[in-house]
């Protein structure tokens, strides 16, 4: 999966643009999980839109496997269905209620051929066991089931055409701390299993280390640094990754204790009329005078490590 | 030391069209003054339920207080009318809830909002009351403050509102604040500049705090002393230190262990709490932790655990505490 | 608690491990009640609705079967019997030319009924399907669509009605196209902005990632998810137009003599109100009974659908 310069600009009015995304790079290995975090308005989310082609573009392009997702023939969009898909956010909205369980899984199955009749039963049930459900969810609706048991739901429903690039778009943040982690060890493993590649979205960055392997932290619709997940923890390069990682409250009381906090000041500007320069320095300590005027590009440090900082 | 808060023997129904929901299964705890303490718990466990208790909050029907009290420096807050209440809100004990959105009134600016909750509680010049309300929001780290009194909560941020929501409930000084979940709907760095704000209440201005929450992550920089709930009831209470370091109750520990943590390797599995916390309308017998717990015993699915004392203030509620368990499983030792 | 430790005598084997005996389960809730079971349920619990659905249910079996028992025919006259009371022979009485008042109610009924549902169906099919195309589309199409919309609604309803008399002469076609045409309208608007606020929803996002065609997320995923709404609005508008139509008739718009709607029978007993009350009283309580009853079943189903009274 290779993103080039990827934009994307929603007009809310004649002369009002936001820019969602402002020219993002990304590459994700095949196998791998890739973490997107950043705070909420940041364009992690379009950017998981755009990929799965539930948005166009403004300008740059996805690639998967070398193929243009966004610009290919009929045949190759079709199938490109069956090699992408999304697990959703919210475990209330993502289930059409009016469905069973059975029926929710087993409808992509059917409108892309997989299976039919009775295999459509079989396969749902395979399903349902894939993610740790019993069989007798088949005839239950969405609302008879608990947070993690739809979310588990959403995961079997992307599996059902077995594809190879999943983005995972906030899996977990609205299920409880022990219901978060089942999920997350579920997906964990069923990445292991099929070979999947991961675009892992959150807002969470404790939840981002545990699956990813390489993070990319975005601001205001832009990347500000891209590093493997062990660095970047370690030692962020961007004044922002240091506040964010800063900011994730420690459990162990001792280390809560003796740490220094980096707390931002402000909130994050509006991305409808983003600062001038770096769209960090209005609430940076260590910004300088070319901050304010022109935006760093992402250059690369080594060792897989891009960062977006004149200052770095 | 006389607590300033003290609930006792809490005991919080619902009535829901299933049969009637044991929200809270009373519940003891003392806050002192000055004193931050931490509730934790998933949802659903009664935290919430038990918060609004103290000051009746919960819409009646279908809630209803069936035993016990809460008392406010001596005062039974549950005997009092809903005047006498009034009184107490927002002037003794302020509330900061979940939601700055649904919380706030669109309609007002949001300086009015603060000086109304003054004007009420008996501060009658709203010239001065407008001079405070300026102070509070600059205490509360609200840039600007001037302009702001003037702006309609639509305005502002998720992070401000929530400023403004914490202003409104520090209005009259109050000795007590409760949070409700001040930061489930606010991001990581906001998150981090009001738990900032809360340790600063609490630790310059001597402020008893009460944070409710089930994120257990957010209790050690904080609270001295943490409780965590399960089923409506207290499970497991004691010093941060204590609970998070040597937690004594397996669903503590549970909870500790799904947490993904800085400190530890990321290769290293999250071992989660299998399944999912009960609702409690017609709980069978027993240990409501049971059949989630890894340590269960014969005697959990028979009688629900009493309250073992481990030290001062270090109390657990589970039978793996009780003398036989461990002369019965000699191996735990 | 500690009263029940107290009495209990604990033994060593209590505190065996359980080990996997009674192991975590994920179970599921108790009872596995589908939405629309669930809606029903409310429903019957909700006694106006249930006097509402009864009375409409009674309506109907007369409506279908009442010409038939009273051994008159809703036509013929009897010029011997003319204004009679309510009694033995005439149940409700007769009219002005001597025919069966309770035929004629009955008879009446057909039409009134058949006007209100088949006005319904009409407003049901074509307003879902414009509505939804619109919401689900979006943007110009969308844009397009609506207008053309509030075009149509800003006609005057009696235009159409005399317009359509003209074009086509008055009778129950007439009648049926001109309450179609205004009512559909209110349907359109309902779903679409039912549509609007689903389609961000993100089952729908699922279902376009999916690679769902747009006709199936419109007609298996968005369209099952408006029904609510959809069902109250018709529970308005079945009565409306039944109402409506019994006004045309009034003015002598409606359906023609000797066929008889509701509305025209009110019409007739106007003319006799003075020595003969009941030619009026009849129509006039049936009718207001219809829309009584629709009312009812509407406030019951909103009520049922409300999810702040789930749980």
């Amino acid at each position: 999966m290779e993103i080039k310069n990827l934009s994307k600009y929603f007009r809310l009015a004649r002369n009002l643009v936001l820019k969602a995304v402002d020219g993002i790079s990304l590459e994700i290995y095949p196998g791998e999980t890739l973490g997107l975090v950043g705070e909420s308005g940041c364009g992690k989310s379009t950017v998981g839109k755009v990929v799965v082609r539930l948005y166009r573009p403004t300008a740059g392009e996805v690639l998967l496997e070398g193929v243009n997702v966004h610009n290919c023939g009929k045949r190759e969009s079709r199938s490109l269905f069956k090699k992408m898909q999304m697990i959703f956010q919210d475990p209330y909205a993502s289930l059409n209620p009016r469905m069973t369980v059975g029926e929710i899984i087993g409808e992509p199955l059917e409108i892309h051929g997989l299976a039919r009749g009775k295999e459509i039963r079989e396969r749902v049930e395979d399903l349902l066991d894939t993610v740790g459900l019993d069989r007798s969810f088949t005839g239950r609706f969405p609302h008879e089931l608990s947070g993690g048991q739809r979310q588990r739901v959403g995961i079997a429903r992307a599996l059902t055409v077995e594809p190879k690039f999943i983005v995972c778009d906030e899996p977990v943040s609205a299920l409880d701390v022990s219901i978060q982690a089942q999920v997350l060890n579920l997906l964990k493993d069923l990445q292991q299993r099929f070979g999947l590649t991961l675009l892992f979205i959150s807002h969470n960055l404790s939840v981002v280390r545990y699956v990813s392997r390489r993070v990319a932290v975005m601001y205001l619709g832009r990347l500000v640094e891209l590093a493997p997940c062990r660095e970047l923890y370690a030692s962020p390069a961007h004044p922002y990754t240091r506040a964010l990682i800063s900011a994730i409250p420690l459990v162990d009381p001792g280390a809560e204790a003796q740490r220094r906090r980096i707390v931002l000041g402000g909130d994050v500007p509006s991305p409808i009329n983003p600062p001038p320069g770096c769209p960090f320095s209005p609430r940076c300590r260590e910004s300088a005078g070319i901050c304010t005027e022109e935006a760093p590009a992402l250059r690369n440090m080594g060792d897989g490590r891009y960062v977006a900082c004149h200052r770095a | 030391m006389q607590p300033l808060l003290k609930i006792e023997d809490l005991n919080v129904q619902f009535e829901t069209r299933a049969g009637v929901l044991q929200a809270v299964r009373g519940i003891n705890l003392e806050i002192g003054p000055g004193e931050a303490l931490a509730l934790v718990g998933e949802s659903g466990c009664g935290k919430s339920a038990a918060a609004q208790s103290v000051l009746k909050l919960l819409p009646s029907p279908p809630a209803r207080i069936t035993r016990g009290g809460v008392f406010f420096a001596g005062e039974n807050l549950t005997a009092m009318s809903e005047k006498e209440l009034q009184r107490v809100r927002g002037r003794d004990i302020g509330f900061i809830f979940q939601d700055p959105m649904t919380s706030l009134n669109p309609t007002m600016k949001v300086g009015r909002q603060v000086v109304e909750v003054m004007y009420r509680h008996g501060e009658k010049d709203n010239k001065k009351n407008r001079e405070r309300a300026l102070e509070i929001f600059g205490l509360v780290g609200i840039s600007n403050p001037g302009r702001r009194l003037d702006q309609y909560p639509h305005q502002l941020s998720g992070g401000m509102r929530q400023r403004v929501m914490a202003a409104i409930a520090l209005a009259c000084g109050p000795r007590l604040l409760i949070a409700d979940e001040p930061t489930t709907a606010v991001d990581v760095t906001i998150q981090a500049q009001i738990m900032e704000l809360l340790r600063d209440l609490q630790k310059k201005r001597g402020m008893s705090v009460l944070l409710i929450t089930h994120d257990l992550s957010l209790v050690a920089g904080f609270a001295r002393r943490v409780a965590v709930m399960y089923a409506g009831k207290i499970i497991e209470t004691g010093t941060a230190e204590e609970v998070m370091n040597s937690p004594a109750h397996p669903y503590t520990r549970g909870l500790l262990a799904s947490i993904p943590r800085l400190e530890v390797r990321p290769e290293e599995r999250l071992a989660p709490v299998p399944g999912r916390p009960p609702v409690m309308i017609n709980p069978p017998p027993g240990c409501p932790f049971r059949p989630r717990c890894p340590e269960a015993m014969y005697i959990c699915a028979k009688i629900e655990p009493g309250e073992t004392i481990l030290g001062q203030g270090r109390i657990v509620s589970c039978w793996l505490a009780h003398p036989m368990a461990a002369e019965s499983r000699p191996e735990r030792l | 608690m500690t009263g029940v430790i107290r009495v209990l005598e604990l033994r060593p084997e209590d505190f065996q491990a359980l080990g996997d005996k009674g192991g975590p389960a994920e179970g599921l809730s108790a009872d596995p009640l589908n939405y629309w079971r669930d809606v029903w349920r409310r429903l019957k619990a909700n006694r106006a609705a249930v006097f509402g659905l009864t009375v409409i249910a009674v309506l109907v079996f007369f409506a279908l079967a009442g010409p038939y028992l009273s051994g008159h025919t809703y036509d013929r006259q009897d010029l011997s019997m003319i204004n009679q009371p309510p009694g033995a022979g005439f149940w409700f009485g007769t009219d002005c030319l001597g025919r069966d008042l309770f035929t004629r109610i009955w008879y009446g009924a057909r039409i009134s009924l058949l006007i209100g549902f088949v006005t319904g169906a009409v407003c049901l099919v074509i307003g879902v399907l414009y509505g939804g195309i619109s919401g689900y589309a979006g943007g110009r199409v969308d844009d397009l669509m609506m207008r053309a919309v509030e075009v149509l609604g800003s006609i005057p309803f009696l235009l159409y009605v005399i317009l359509l008399m003209v074009l086509m002469g008055p009778g129950l076609k007439a009648v049926f196209i001109a309450l179609g045409a205004v009512y559909w309208l209110t349907v359109a608007r309902i779903v679409r902005g039912q549509v609007l606020a689903l389609k961000e929803q993100e089952y729908i996002l699922a279902a376009r990632v999916l690679g769902i065609s747009p006709w199936r997320i419109l007609t298996r995923h968005l369209i099952p998810n408006t029904m609510g709404p959809i069902l109250v609005t018709l529970t308005l508008i079945i009565p409306e137009a039944i109402f409506t139509e019994a006004w045309l008739s009034f003015l002598g718009l409606g359906v023609s003599v000797p066929k008889a709607s509701w509305g025209v029978l009110a019409s007739e007993g106007m003319e006799g109100l003075r020595n003969y009350p009941w030619q009026l009283f009849f129509p006039a309580f049936f009718i207001s009974l219809t829309m009584l009853a629709f009312n009812f079943v509407g406030d019951g189903i909103r009520d049922a659908l409300d999810p702040r009274l789930r749980r």
